[in-house]
């Protein structure tokens, strides 16, 4: 498995070794944001689309309860099994008894960002059933050991090389091999097999309609098409925030996932699922897993507004020069700097300081998420609950006390400034990693002392 | 309790005050003819367009492509409609399947899966052929889930082009797992 | 008309220029004063996760400003964090907010001046601080499609042969972001590099912008690499007639 940081400014700054790698990474998803925006442009009631989504959001949690029962109800008359689960735990459990019910051994696997943060894969292993991702990135980062860095573009990390080696080593493609269309064909091949032989097919929900009891899930590659329509069982596994409450809201979402996230006017496949073809089984999973705790915190709700497009992440300056593996949860990025210290503060305590608070994720979201403004305020939280940076809070606390009495200010601005005036070798040092690559302003007349000799 | 008392309990809780629904309206077209729109928006997407106004034609360019391999269709005038079983459709070279509904603003197509005899015919054949008839083009989503009613079809999917992916090193492929080419026949 | 000077801390230590700036561009409109005993706005603390610790801070920028008509700064992110957060953090400030603003803002939207007298005759390429705007809305954001106005440039294009360079990407962030850039040197000094890369490649001579910390971050990284490219604030180009415009750099004294 890729190495799990224990903060993101340690996985940064390992990322930061390579800075080619860096512009690499930073250019192949400002690519994305770049094709974000122009698709975003030519849909001139853009922003309106915008505010009904974050208001359709906003309305269904609101009754979130009414919708999920609503939703149940109609899947049940459809011919759906529907099943619960508070936790992770509890939705692998699930999942893993209707495998065994059907004494599954092969799955296929479409992207699900939910059995990620639920870590289903490793649990089916525990219980000899072989889980084949068929998501060519997420494919590519199973073969590696890995996780996905980015939740729209698993391998977005991976460079050409490194998946023709992989593919040489596990697909039996040629060596060195890099050509993008024959490592796509390779796996397009072995995938197949996979398809064919697979007993059942697990895929993600994009959006669960509450009215008609369905679901869609959105790909570009065909595969959940593939996996759900070929094999004998089909389960669906979804967060409850992913209900919507009408058909007709399906458009809204729709229009904007697909241009926020890869900049495409929609996915190639939007498959819509609403009963099992005769002699098969459907099931839906709905699972809380902390879900709604976020719910019921007010500052903090409107994250479960998020629809997985990774607009965010594409346009953040900092994931787009730090990596996916820096961050240290599940969904890495700004809307995963949110989401993961409902979870665990202390653990992911590193993250919502993990940005510089652009704003630019705000800007880009959708469904209008203040991800920023709920970044300031995980930061507020963690510096008073957990011991997180002890050195910063003495300082914060210390400068703050200073900044509340002029007369002291203004005799530390003055210490502080002889102190720059003084030999470099006591500023520049390794304490100061300010000036590790920067020099520090050089002080000259402080404006108070220019505007009492001039203020006449 | 259960996990479901258990989730609907905690929401319940919460006693969130409620916030009203907007109203979705359907947005105007993006220029005067949704047409070209629509044909502009699949060429974008690598699809090749057939226009025709003679149902030959189709007939035509099905037996020119059975030459390639073996080609199925549930549309019965096609008389391919052979029970194929689902390891045979994994050989299939093409696929010939109708489409209900075209959206101008994105090229994506509506098809009913249970119009088909087998669902994994939206994906499975290396190529796709779907036939739509000229005036079933509407401009935007909002109006496209005016007509379709996807609570009608067990299964049914907006396709817009062929499967493709960009996963190493966001190269565009097309044909990941599904078509490798998609041909849109347009029924005058 | 009574308007108090807020100049930020770090201004006040280190790039007076600005300040002398800012003064001279506000007493075109009214009577200018400039409370001796301010000290910070607090953000520092706020953004770094305790809020509460610049309490203290809004509590002297309150006594000093709040008889004033108008209260204006040459920064949008210390402006940006009175008007998001003072109200909140010290409910007494609530009648003072309204009438704090970012230079921009007090030119462009109050005094809605287009009859600027200044000249400065080189390539410029503008930095759009986040909080100036995405905070603050003083620009188009690239994000939205929207048909906002880039005050900004608006009040540049009063300048007599000041000519507009347009980067690459037009409103990446700088990688400062306050503690971040101490916190994260490696990330934030990259950002820097990004942008100073963008801004030399589109022909700039100068980066100008509301937000002199931004440009401190970035003048930081220009000084250690002796890169071909200056920074100045907007104030400075907007009152380049009225100072000495050889005074206009004396901040940028190489520190190797």
């Amino acid at each position: 498995m890729s190495t799990q940081y224990k903060s993101h400014q340690e996985g940064a700054k390992v990322f930061n070794k390579n800075p080619k790698r860096v512009s690499w990474h930073d250019k192949a998803l400002w690519f994305v944001r770049e094709k974000r925006d122009t698709a975003a442009h030519s849909i001139p009631e853009w922003e309106e689309l915008r505010e009904i989504a974050s208001q359709i959001k906003a309305h269904t949690l609101s009754h979130l309860d009414k919708y999920l029962l609503q939703f149940e109800e109609q899947a049940k008359a459809n011919g759906i099994h529907v099943h619960w689960a508070k936790d992770a735990k509890e939705h692998n459990d699930i999942v893993l008894s209707i495998l065994q019910k059907h004494k599954v051994k092969n799955v296929v696997k479409s992207k699900s960002m939910l059995t990620e943060e639920c870590g289903l894969n490793p649990h089916l292993n525990q219980h000899d059933i072989e889980v084949v991702d068929t998501d060519l990135g997420e494919r590519i980062v199973q073969l590696a050991k890995e996780h996905p860095s980015h939740i729209v573009l698993p391998a977005i990390h991976k460079k050409k090389e490194e998946v023709g080696e992989l593919f040489h080593e596990h697909l039996n493609t040629e060596k060195g091999a890099t050509d993008p269309t024959y490592l796509t064909r390779a796996a397009r091949k072995h995938l197949r097999d996979e398809f064919l032989k697979a007993d059942a097919a697990i895929t993600g929900v994009n959006f669960a309609v509450a009215e008609s009891g369905g679901f869609v899930v959105c790909t570009n590659e065909g595969n959940v098409d593939m996996g759900a329509n070929l094999a004998p069982v089909h389960i669906a596994c979804m967060g409850i925030e992913k209900i919507i409450p009408k058909v007709e809201h399906l458009g809204v979402f729709l229009r904007l996932l697909a241009r926020s996230a890869t900049g495409q006017a929609i996915t190639t496949y939007s498959s819509h699922f609403h009963q099992p073809k005769e002699g098969k089984e459907m099931h839906i999973v709905l699972v809380d897993n902390g879900r709604t705790e976020q719910l019921g915190r007010d500052d903090f709700r409107k994250s479960l507004n998020c629809i997985r497009c990774g607009a965010c992440m594409n346009t953040c300056p900092i994931y787009r020069r730090s990596g996916g593996h820096s961050y240290t949860y599940t969904i890495p990025g700004p809307i995963g700097s949110i989401l993961s210290p409902g979870k665990d503060l202390r653990k992911h305590s590193s993250l919502p300081f993990a940005s510089t608070l652009c704003g630019s994720c705000s800007d880009v979201c959708p469904v209008k998420i203040d991800i920023h403004t709920q970044l300031y305020k995980w930061r507020q939280i963690i510096m008073e609950e957990t011991n997180y940076d002890p050195a910063k809070k003495m300082s914060m606390k210390m400068a703050g006390k200073a900044m509340g009495n002029p007369t002291l200010f203004k005799l530390m601005g003055k210490v502080g400034n002889t102190f720059l005036k003084g030999p470099r070798a006591l500023i520049y040092n390794g304490m100061n990693t300010w000036g590790l690559e920067r020099e520090l302003p050089v002080p000259t007349q402080t404006f108070d002392d220019w505007y009492k000799k001039n203020k006449n | 309790m259960t996990a479901k008392d258990k989730i609907l309990g905690n929401i319940k809780g919460l006693g969130l005050p409620s916030k009203s629904l907007p109203l979705v309206p359907i947005f105007d077209g993006l220029s005067d003819d949704k047409h070209s729109f629509f044909f502009d928006a699949l060429g974008t997407l690598g699809v090749e367009v057939i226009i025709s106004d003679n149902r030959d034609h189709l007939h035509q360019l099905v037996e020119e492509r059975k030459k390639e391999g073996p080609v199925y269709s549930p549309i019965e005038e096609l008389g391919l409609t052979n029970t194929l079983g689902e390891t045979a459709m994994s050989d299939l070279h093409l696929s010939v399947i109708e489409g209900q509904l075209g959206v101008a603003e994105n090229g994506a197509i509506w098809v009913a899966g249970d119009d088909l005899e087998h669902r994994a015919l939206t994906a499975i054949a290396s190529h796709l052929i779907i036939v739509l008839p000229y005036q079933k083009v509407v401009w935007n989503m909002h109006e496209a889930y005016t007509y379709i009613k996807p609570q009608e079809n067990g299964y049914g999917v907006f396709i817009s082009g062929p499967s493709k992916t960009a996963d190493i090193e966001q190269s565009l492929v097309k044909g990941a797992h599904g078509a490798k080419s998609l041909t849109v026949f347009i029924q005058k | 008309m009574e308007i108090g000077l807020f100049i930020p801390c770090y201004i006040n230590q280190f790039y007076p220029e600005v300040g002398k700036a800012t003064l001279q561009l506000l007493q075109k409109y009214g009577n200018v004063t400039y409370p001796m005993s301010q000290t910070c706005c607090g953000q520092p603390m706020a953004n770094s996760g305790c809020e509460k610790d610049g309490v203290e801070a809004l509590k002297v920028f309150y006594k000093n400003f709040k008889d004033f008509d108008y209260v204006v700064g040459p920064s949008a992110s210390c402006v940006l964090h009175v008007r998001e957060h003072g109200a909140t953090l010290y409910p007494e400030m609530s009648s003072l907010v309204p009438k704090v603003y970012d230079l921009t803002e007090f030119m462009y939207d109050v005094m809605k001046d287009d009859t600027l007298e200044a000249s400065f005759g080189h390539q410029v390429a503008v930095h759009k601080s986040c909080h100036g705007l995405r905070g603050m809305r003083l620009g188009q954001c690239s994000e939205r499609v929207t048909c906002d106005v880039s005050k900004q440039d608006k009040l540049l294009e009063q300048v007599d042969g000041l000519s507009l360079v347009k980067p690459s990407r037009a409103d990446e962030c700088c990688g400062f972001g306050g503690t971040f850039s101490v916190s994260q040197p490696d990330v934030s000094v990259r950002m820097g590099n990004d942008r100073l890369n963008d801004y030399i490649n589109a022909g700039a001579e100068y980066i100008t912008s509301g937000d002199m910390s931004c440009l401190m971050h970035l003048d930081g990284i220009i000084q250690r690499k002796q890169l071909p490219i200056k920074v100045i604030h907007l104030a400075e180009i907007l009152a380049s007639k009225a100072i000495n415009s050889n005074a206009k750099n004396s901040q940028h004294v190489n520190a190797i």
